[in-house]
């Protein structure tokens, strides 16, 4: 069993920043969970990358209505707190990581969302009504109107429902959500998030799923050319992977972590041999 | 684990030496119209035509395929279900493909030709044929897979190609940001040029013969199993498979020593920045489960064309797709007639350019050599600069590469 919890940040009560095996001679790792999502989602990417020998912090947030810039304030004040490191993230996380001021010295990312990404359950899911200004109570059955949006209730899609048409069977969200962050991000869905992608000098891997609907292959691997310094790796079949992965997968499935840390592995690399270089 | 894969091999052997062979007609279309068109001195296209006084439509298959993939049985035929809204639809077997590997003098066509040859010749004789038989300007296409690069070729020669609408179903054009084990395949393409064509139908057979489930996802790559049932399964694993020729294989790997750029053999056009002119309507299709080519691929195409009116479509359950789309779903799977052939159809007919009387008595589709007063030309001089070697090793005497229009080019 890892030793878990041994030391707790916490940033003014919104964020935790969790140390999962603090050994400090190894390279630093910051996770950042993405808002929305339970943090134990996070645990399995982050203890592999600890059994890898990393030293990894987790960066959860409780749901708390901030929004875009507010997360990205804790992002950037939890990296403060440590020393060079790296960060691994996914999906909107990954986004918000994007337009942090981007101490790490690399990036790996998992299905961010970069552009644009419509699609019919997309749609609904980005045309609902949220945020502090509206009444949900009125527009939306369940979703609560006000500072947070009611994740638990899901939004019919054909013969199933949006969240795991989108996500997967079984999506491990919170209870509840920033409604202003939200907001934002059905913005980012139609017309893309508020990150000038050109500008990012700091390597960044990226890693695509086929079946991903979140980030989609067709809107992730053409927005992601604009990043100066990137690599990317589509994952699963076409890799020999033994499966195709969805936006949950690249999140928990062994196939994504493995390829994250061989991706912090080689990102190390490229740097030392460019610092070397220089 | 030795032994394992000796019965793996044994079984697949088996498999492969009892399937069903591309010549099979089925019953449903016994009564169609069969013709070759000569599409260059003595090499030929041929077409099965189901007849109708409507709006013509050319169906060309992909990659290692044949006419049977838009065309496999009732209920998984386009053709068919073209036909019975009363379109005039003429399914093309690409030169060395299916009832095209024998021309009209029925011998042996020679193979290895490439996906130039395909759009320069083939599809531009076919559309030749037609508008001079039905006294048409323009028709539409449908191509699947390599079908749709075939006309981006034919695109790419003609400023103005004689086209109403065109509809590229998982079709290709932007191979950059390669997949790990096809990049491999490709820059060992020299394994497959060791060989005329590559024997890929009894790799399909070797597949099948397992029934639903191949190992090592192997049939996943081409299909996504989940959207089929057992016999359709089957019957597109056996019928819609052709040889893979050297040409192809060539042309592929080109690309992948061209930065991952689909470029002519001679190296000289890259047809993702050769479309811009391109006015046609065009619809593109993609598959959220594609492993062959993924959407991103597609969306090259898209992004590539200047057509004003076009659109993009991804087959997945997120847009109400009954499932994801494998690379052959788009044509034999079990939801392409309630789901991929409306779509298609309700393009063209969108972009419809018959009038009442324009329809011409002059067709007349039953004879070998049609449209042969009307083959397009090899221009002159080809063979002065130094290009990957004629994948034919033939006397191929020109090169319409050479020709393309100015406003075809950046």
């Amino acid at each position: 069993m890892l030793l878990l919890l041994a030391t707790l940040a916490h940033g003014a009560e919104t964020w935790n920043l969790q140390d999962l095996q603090p050994k400090h001679d190894r390279h630093t790792v910051l996770v950042v969970a993405t808002p929305g999502y339970a943090p134990e989602a996070f645990r399995p990417l982050a203890e592999f990358l600890v059994k890898k020998g990393h030293d990894v912090r987790l960066l959860s947030f409780p749901c708390l209505p901030d929004d875009a810039s507010d997360y990205r304030r804790s992002i950037d004040e939890a990296a403060g707190t440590l020393g060079e490191h790296a960060v691994v993230a996914h999906g909107l996380g990954a986004t918000l990581v994007l337009g942090t001021r981007l101490g790490a010295e690399q990036l790996a990312l998992l299905g961010p969302v970069l552009a644009p990404a419509r699609s019919e359950a997309a749609d609904l899911v980005a045309g609902m009504a949220v945020g502090p200004d509206v009444d949900l109570t009125i527009s939306i059955d369940k979703w609560t109107s006000g500072r947070q949006v009611n994740l638990s209730v899901p939004r019919p899609f054909g013969a199933t429902d949006a969240a795991s048409v989108l996500l997967g069977e079984d999506p491990p969200l919170q209870e509840c959500a920033s409604g202003p962050l939200a907001a934002e991000v059905q913005r980012w869905y139609l017309e893309g998030p508020d990150v000038d992608l050109a500008s990012i000098a700091t390597p960044t891997w990226i890693g695509v799923g086929l079946l991903d609907r979140l980030s989609p292959v067709e809107v992730l691997v053409p927005a992601s050319r604009e990043l100066p310094n990137r690599r990317l790796l589509r994952l699963g079949i076409t890799r020999l992977d033994g499966k195709d992965l969805d936006h949950l997968g690249l999140l928990r499935d062994k196939v994504a972590h493995k390829a994250a840390y061989k991706a912090l592995k080689k990102g190390d690399k490229l740097i030392r041999k460019q610092e070397k270089g220089s | 684990m030795k032994r394992l894969f000796a019965m793996l091999f044994a079984v697949g052997l088996f498999a492969a030496s009892c399937g069903e062979d591309v010549d099979y007609i089925p019953e449903h279309a016994a009564d169609a119209e069969r013709f070759w068109v000569e599409s260059e001195r003595g090499v030929w296209a041929h077409v099965q035509r189901y007849p109708g006084e409507g709006e013509a439509v050319v169906l060309v298959h992909g990659i290692s395929s044949n006419h049977h993939f838009w065309d496999l049985m009732p209920g998984r035929s386009l053709a068919l279900y073209l036909s019975e809204r009363g379109y005039d639809v003429y399914n093309v077997d690409l030169r060395g493909h299916g009832f095209a590997r024998r021309g009209a003098d029925g011998k042996r066509q020679k193979v290895g030709w490439t996906v130039d040859d395909y759009g320069a010749f083939d599809v531009a004789s076919v559309v030749e044929h037609i508008r001079k038989s039905r006294g048409l300007d323009e028709v539409h296409y449908v191509g699947h897979s390599m079908g749709g690069m075939v006309l981006a070729v034919y695109m790419a020669l003609h400023p103005q190609p004689h086209l109403a609408s065109a509809v590229a179903v998982a079709s290709p054009l932007d191979f950059r940001d390669p997949d790990p084990a096809m990049q491999k395949m490709l820059k060992n393409a020299w394994i497959a040029k060791l060989f005329g064509y590559t024997p890929t139908p009894a790799g399909a057979r070797f597949l099948v013969g397992f029934g639903y489930k191949a190992p090592f996802h192997g049939d996943e790559w081409v299909l996504n199993p989940d959207n089929y049932e057992k016999e359709a399964y089957k019957a597109t694993m056996r019928r819609v498979v052709s040889p893979l020729s050297r040409g192809e294989v060539d042309q592929f790997g080109l690309i992948a020593r061209s930065d991952n750029e689909f470029v002519s053999e001679n190296g000289r056009t890259k047809y993702r920045e050769s479309l811009g002119h391109v006015r046609v309507p065009m619809l593109f299709l993609a598959g959220r489960a594609d492993r062959i080519v993924s959407p991103d691929r597609v969306k090259g195409f898209y992004e590539a064309v200047g057509s004003r009116e076009k659109e993009f479509v991804v087959a997945g359950r997120e847009n109400g797709f009954a499932g994801d789309y494998g690379h052959l779903d788009f044509g034999t799977s079990d939801h392409a007639e309630a789901e991929v052939f409306p779509r298609i159809e309700a393009w063209i007919r969108g972009h419809g350019v018959i009038s009442e009387g324009v329809v011409s008595e002059e067709a007349d589709a039953d004879g070998a050599g049609e449209g042969t007063d009307a083959l397009p030309e090899r221009a002159e001089g080809v063979g002065e600069e130094p290009s990957p070697a004629p994948a034919n090793g033939e006397d191929a005497s020109g090169d319409p590469f050479d020709d393309l229009p100015e406003d075809a080019t950046p």
